[in-house]
């Protein structure tokens, strides 16, 4: 729209050239312009054509299905939102969120502090205890919270009992889904709250303690306020993270008959006859909230200065603990123990156990009853097998696509004068506003309706994941585009290159630590992601996460799905060490 | 080989950041581009480059035309045979010195052998062929811009465009640097396009100096004849003049009337009809400790004024001092230092300028004395 004034601005004295030379001169430059297009339709379709469909959905009689897109249009669905069920589901889904991320964010935030600010020992140590639960899966985490609490045959409750002290634990309930997700969220809040810490510059507490403050004041009234974008930025975040969560919910708090938001959709999508329409207008309250809190999150944001990161060479200052030493770590210890042994534990026991039912620990040294074998059982049987193939096919697939697209998208954003630049980042930024469970949804619907057969082949899971992911593919790529001077590459087509070669030649070879670290994050994330597969997949294309997930729910193969869960969490491990690995290795590569 | 730039014009929506340019660069011979940021100088050379795709206009390197607005001729930017030196140096940090320069004469399809061969002729010419082998991420910045004037020397090319290839650099190697380069280019017989925003580097780099104001070139000359005469106030602003003050338009040399000031002063110089100012250099202001026989007022050739020392800076050679006429006009002057006594703040002091060193300039340069073809 820009390029018609071209035309206008006609400096007084000088007599205009003959308009003709300057149309087509404007021809010329628009060849180049429109190269965005074919990627923006790309792009559009993956987000927008599922988000279409669910809000379509909402108002209309009848679910998207193969020769239908259930173009009859109503206002019925909307009196779903008056059902009792619904307002219960919305208040827990808050409550769960809103505890979760203030206990989420305590726990991040005093690891954060503890090792970035304090001198307390072990460092490194509690460093990792922040960061581990990342490489659990949360719905891991909730099956294996599961076996360990759930108010019968949890073996904390076993415990209990052959001690003679009834069975207390339940975490089929409000305060252990709360639980559950503060301690599989909280290293979001650790990792940011501790870079925000240790880049913040001592001179601003210097001053502090030299104007008299105290140690404990300057703490209140400096450093706090000094890492508040970074709180309240990771809490937004763990809030829509949290209130948009399905598979824990789903693994804790179904069984106690409290449902939330995404799991309700999930029921209304799973009774029979499906109620697809209702849950459509689920999950556009849903969206709306998620949008809501996204747009407060940037406002807050957006006021603050991140002055705190003020270059390099920045040591900051340390606080001596003196005698709370061994309690802080103690507390370390605590939610260390929690979070990753006592579930691998728990998966560990119940994938050797022989027997999936136990009254008491001292059962565990009756003959025969530890049966190590479950493991080679895993790895042989079908279900493995297949699910094992079918995931690192998909993953790899989707990572290796979303990685292209992602550097496309970015290339032509930061890097080129095309139309709808501003549109197309904003496109690929969409998946973050709706939950994976209305993804889920619009993606079925969409290549359920699509003449293209790809419904009920790998190539669904492929496509969902890269939709799914193009927000942190854009992020992890478009950042290092940024950061790379783009004379580099536009020297290399001065000195005689074409366009495309340079970009091998040059840019390419200088984002290599950007890419490649964006292929492995998408590899993991695809790898973890439970929610969008469970609307896309088939019995011939189960992946590894549906397939624990499964085994799980019909309860049957507790001791097989135990062993595959803890290979998972192997395979999880080794892949989130690979980025920094590599990242590490190549470091030093930048421009 | 000659560069010939016609009636270019780049728009950015309604941003007109070039508003028909013209421009010619003999061939061999070394232009400058003088100007503060955001008047267009950048945009010029990258126009030339083909990196920008003007709105209209005409290039030709040579005797091949590379961009034609109204035929709509546009020869891609790897075709052009254009050497670039980036501000930012745009040296490829994951090659070695020898990878970088040898990369044009790759593109050329040199063989081997004579690539390396040719690429170490030019990085001796540069001083750095001892570093050929050395990853470029390890050089220092004067090494580093070493390298990128050797890559774009390596290609032979038509036409050298270096974008403010010194600033980044410390004013000790700048200074270097700036001679190496102006012996380089003048050895090899180079057509360049420099741009800068620096008048030091402009009067010592260029054959010829063109002055780039909001996107027109307002001033076109030798380094002598722009820094002797500039054609308007805001020019001679931006080439070390200080003392610039409005006049009124009822002004006449013998009486020039300041407008803000309740002084006149007396010029050699005839008054535009338009907006004008006096330009004085702080150079052409003498200061002197003032004795009781002084003058005040002004005969046929000086100007005489009494007024003190706000504040004075001993600069070795000279001082640098801001003196305060007792009318309140307030003067930037460098002067030798006094045979006698200081220039201590609050000392009284006589001025004398040479109403021949008082130049009378309209503010801005008339638009149509613009160098440009007379559009029918």
């Amino acid at each position: 729209m820009s390029s018609t004034s071209v035309l206008e601005p006609a400096p007084p004295m000088t007599p205009r050239p003959p308009a003709p030379a300057r149309r087509r001169a404007r021809r010329i430059g628009r060849r180049g312009k429109v190269a965005s297009l074919p990627l923006l339709a790309v792009v559009a379709f993956l987000v927008l054509v599922p988000a279409g469909f669910v809000l379509l959905a909402a108002f209309s009689k009848e679910v998207p299905r193969p020769g239908s897109i259930g173009l009859d249009l109503t206002l019925q669905n909307i009196r779903v939102l008056t059902e009792a069920g619904v307002i219960g589901a919305t208040l827990n889904s808050l409550a769960i969120a809103f505890s979760a991320t203030l206990l989420a964010l305590a726990i991040g935030g005093f690891l954060a502090f503890v090792t970035a600010r304090t001198n307390v020992p072990c460092k490194g140590f509690i460093f990792l205890i922040g960061l581990m639960p990342l490489f659990l899966p949360s719905y891991v985490g909730a099956l294996a919270w599961s076996l360990l609490g759930s108010p019968g045959a949890g073996l904390i409750n076993v415990a209990f009992r052959d001690l003679g002290m009834g069975s207390p634990v339940n975490v089929y309930s409000i305060g252990g889904v709360v639980m559950v997700m503060a301690m599989y969220y909280a290293p979001y809040a650790f990792l940011l709250m501790h870079s925000s810490m240790s880049l913040m510059n001592p001179d601003l507490e210097d001053a502090s303690s030299v104007h008299g403050g105290s140690t404990w004041h300057t703490i209140r009234s400096v450093t706090t306020p000094l890492a508040l974008p970074a709180i309240l930025g990771s809490g937004l975040l763990m809030f829509i993270l949290i209130l948009e969560n399905f598979p824990v919910a789903q693994v804790l708090a179904t069984p106690g008959q409290i449902d939330t938001l995404p799991t309700f959709i999930y029921r209304l999508m799973n009774t029979s006859p499906s109620r697809g329409n209702e849950a459509s207008v689920i999950a556009i309250v849903l969206v709306a909230a998620v949008i809501i809190i996204t747009l407060v999150q940037r406002r807050i944001l957006a006021k603050r200065s991140y002055t705190t990161v003020s270059g390099k060479g920045v040591k900051a200052r340390t606080l001596p603990l003196g005698r709370f030493k061994a309690p802080v770590v103690a507390v370390a210890l605590v939610y260390f123990l929690l979070a990753i042994v006592l579930p691998l534990l728990a998966l560990f026991l119940s994938a050797i156990r022989s027997s999936p039912y136990m009254q008491s620990f001292a059962s565990l040294t009756e003959p025969g009853a530890l049966d190590i074998t479950s493991f080679a059982h895993v790895f042989t049987s079908e279900v493995f097998t297949s699910a094992a193939t079918n995931s690192v096919i998909v993953s790899l697939l989707a990572a290796l696509g979303g990685t292209i697209l992602a550097f496309l998208v970015g290339y032509t954003v930061y890097r080129t004068s095309s139309y709808a630049r501003g549109l197309l980042e904003a496109l690929s930024m969409v998946p973050l506003a709706i939950p994976a469970i209305v993804l889920g949804i619009g993606l079925l619907w969409t290549w359920l309706v699509m003449p293209i057969p790809v419904y009920g082949t790998l190539w669904v899971l492929i496509i969902g994941f890269v939709a799914v992911q193009m927000p942190q593919g854009f992020r992890g790529i478009a950042a290092a585009i940024q950061a790379t001077d783009r004379d580099l590459e536009d020297s290399a087509v001065l000195l005689g290159a074409r366009r495309t070669r340079a970009i091998g030649y040059v840019t390419i070879p200088l984002l290599r630590v950007a890419v490649s670290s964006t292929f492995l994050i998408l590899l993991m994330l695809s790898m973890r992601e439970l929610t969008v597969p469970l609307f896309l997949y088939t019995t011939d294309t189960r992946i590894l996460s549906i397939a624990i997930y499964d085994q799980f729910e019909n309860g049957g193969a507790l001791q097989e799905a135990s062993a595959m869960a803890l290979i998972y969490c192997a395979i999880m491990f080794i892949l989130s060490y690979l980025p920094r690995r590599f990242g590490a290795k190549n470091g030093a590569g930048g421009a | 080989m000659e560069v010939v730039v016609q009636d270019l014009e780049l728009a950015y929506g309604d941003f007109v950041a070039i508003k028909r340019l013209d421009l010619t660069i003999p061939d061999g011979e070394s232009v400058v581009l003088l100007g503060q940021s955001g008047c267009g100088k950048t945009s010029t050379m990258r126009c030339i480059a083909g990196l920008e795709s003007p709105t209209g206009g005409r290039i030709s390197i040579g005797d091949r035309t590379v961009f034609d607005g109204a035929s709509g001729k546009v020869v891609p930017v790897f075709k052009r045979n254009v050497g670039m030196v980036f501000q930012s140096y745009a040296v490829w940090p994951h090659k070695t010195v020898l990878e970088n320069v040898s990369f044009p004469l790759k593109m050329k399809g040199i063989a081997r052998a004579d690539r390396r061969r040719q690429a170490l002729e030019v990085l001796e010419i540069v001083g750095l062929a001892h570093l050929a082998e050395r990853g470029a991420s390890m050089l220092s910045g004067g090494q580093m811009q070493r390298v990128a004037l050797a890559r774009s020397m390596a290609m032979s090319p038509s036409v050298l465009l270096l974008d403010e290839p010194l600033s980044n650099l410390d004013a000790r190697l700048r200074d270097d640097l700036r001679v190496e380069l102006r012996r380089i280019q003048t050895e090899r017989g180079l057509t360049s396009l420099y741009v800068t925003h620096d008048q030091q580097e402009a009067l010592a780099l260029a054959d010829r100096i063109a002055i780039m104001q909001e996107g027109r070139i307002t001033q076109l000359g030798t380094p002598e004849q722009i820094y002797g005469s500039p054609v308007s106030a805001s020019i001679a602003g931006f080439l070390g003049v200080t003392n610039i003050f409005p006049i009124a338009p009822s002004s006449t040399p013998r009486s020039l009337e300041l407008t803000d000031h309740d002084i006149a002063l007396r010029s050699t110089y005839p008054v535009p009809r338009t907006a004008a100012s006096v330009c004085i250099r702080p150079e052409d202001i003498t200061v002197t400790l003032e004795q009781p026989t002084d003058r005040v007022g002004h005969d046929a050739d000086t100007n005489y004024v009494s007024g003190t020392v706000e504040v004075a800076v001993f600069q070795g050679a000279s001082i640098r001092c801001k003196v305060r006429t007792d009318s309140g006009l307030p003067l930037d002057a460098i002067c030798a230092p006094p045979a006698v006594g200081t220039f201590a703040p609050g000392a009284r002091v006589s001025i004398s300028i040479d109403s021949d060193r008082v130049k009378v300039l309209p503010n801005e340069a008339p638009v149509s004395d613009i160098p440009q073809a007379v559009a029918a």
